[in-house]
């Protein structure tokens, strides 16, 4: 034994580690900020559309009869119109990161955004962890 | 009252028991600290099982951990609770964790500290994952804590470096 000592050799190592395989992770299950990003529009729990976040568009979404409409800008959705009672989901504003959602409980809408590849690693950890 | 002989009761359960103790006041003082997040916790009281590991190797320092986990949650109502069973996965694989590195030699307590802590919150969000959230973004989560377990094991190893040089003088060990 060499001796009790705060840092050894392998410290570096395990911190190099314990820096890289988090980034690595974050990276691959939420992809680059911007890139290969999707907001996902779920109604009464079903995925009803999915959209490129990359892409600026103004989107009226016609499931339902009174308007409803999608602004996707500068990497980030929002509802920008809607006929619900209180517009909670017009004041929760734009969401840009996976994880993030803009909800609309009356009308049973969900938006959510999702990484491409983080979709398929999604897919791919249920798939192998069942 | 009398003060006890020395030979009343082993020096090592002795000093595991002071370790104890001193793991669930700290435990108890960080339970009244506001956090931002739940999950935030410095885990000051990693440090008495480090203590453990160095002095007395790392059968104690399981002790000192298993029994401290147990009795944090009897004092502070949550034995046998969910957060209970998360706080138990994670500190009986950061135990494993520190055991590991500690017999591997090729690490300081700085690396065993990291080791733990990060072990720490993979156990928690493992056990989270597996009974109660199914969702791949749980796994995003401890991707950020083990980031932060970098800071929070750096501390107690540092912390643990200072205390154990100096009991190793005045015990010798």
């Amino acid at each position: 034994m060499s001796g009790f000592q705060f840092f050894r050799p392998g410290d570096l190592a395990l911190v190099l580690l314990l820096i890289a395989a988090p980034l690595y992770a974050i990276f691959q299950l939420n992809g680059a900020p911007g890139n290969d990003r999707q907001v996902i529009v779920e109604i009464a729990g079903q995925q009803q559309y999915v959209f490129p976040l990359q892409n600026n568009k103004t989107i009226p979404l016609d499931s339902f009869t009174r308007p409803v409409i999608l602004q996707i800008e500068n990497g980030s959705v929002r509802i920008s119109e809607n006929f619900c009672p209180k517009k909670i989901c017009i004041q929760t504003g734009a969401i840009e990161n996976p994880g993030q959602m803009i909800a609309c409980v009356p009308l049973k809408l969900l938006i959510y955004i999702q990484a491409e590849s983080g979709a398929e690693k999604s897919r791919q950890i249920e798939a192998i962890t069942g | 009252m009398k003060p006890l002989p020395d030979n009343a009761l082993p020096r090592r359960e002795a000093h595991l028991a002071a370790l104890v103790v001193l793991g669930l006041i700290l435990f108890l003082f960080e339970a009244f600290i506001p956090k931002p997040l739940p999950w935030l916790k410095l885990g000051l009281s990693n440090i008495v099982t480090l203590i453990a590991l160095y002095w007395y190797g790392p059968l104690s320092a399981l002790m000192v951990s298993l029994i401290r986990i147990l009795l944090g949650s009897l004092f502070t109502g949550t034995f046998l609770s969910p957060a209970f069973f998360l706080s138990l996965s994670g500190g009986l694989l950061a135990v494993l964790a520190m055991i590991l590195l500690f017999r591997l030699n090729w690490f300081g307590i700085w690396g065993v500290s990291m080791g733990g802590a990060a072990a720490h919150q993979a156990g928690q969000v493992l056990t989270a994952w597996l009974f109660l959230f199914r969702n791949p973004l749980v796994l995003n989560l401890l991707a950020y804590l083990v980031l932060y377990s970098l800071i929070s094991g750096t501390l107690i190893g540092w912390l643990g470096f200072l205390i154990i040089n100096r009991l190793k003088k005045e015990f010798n060990f």
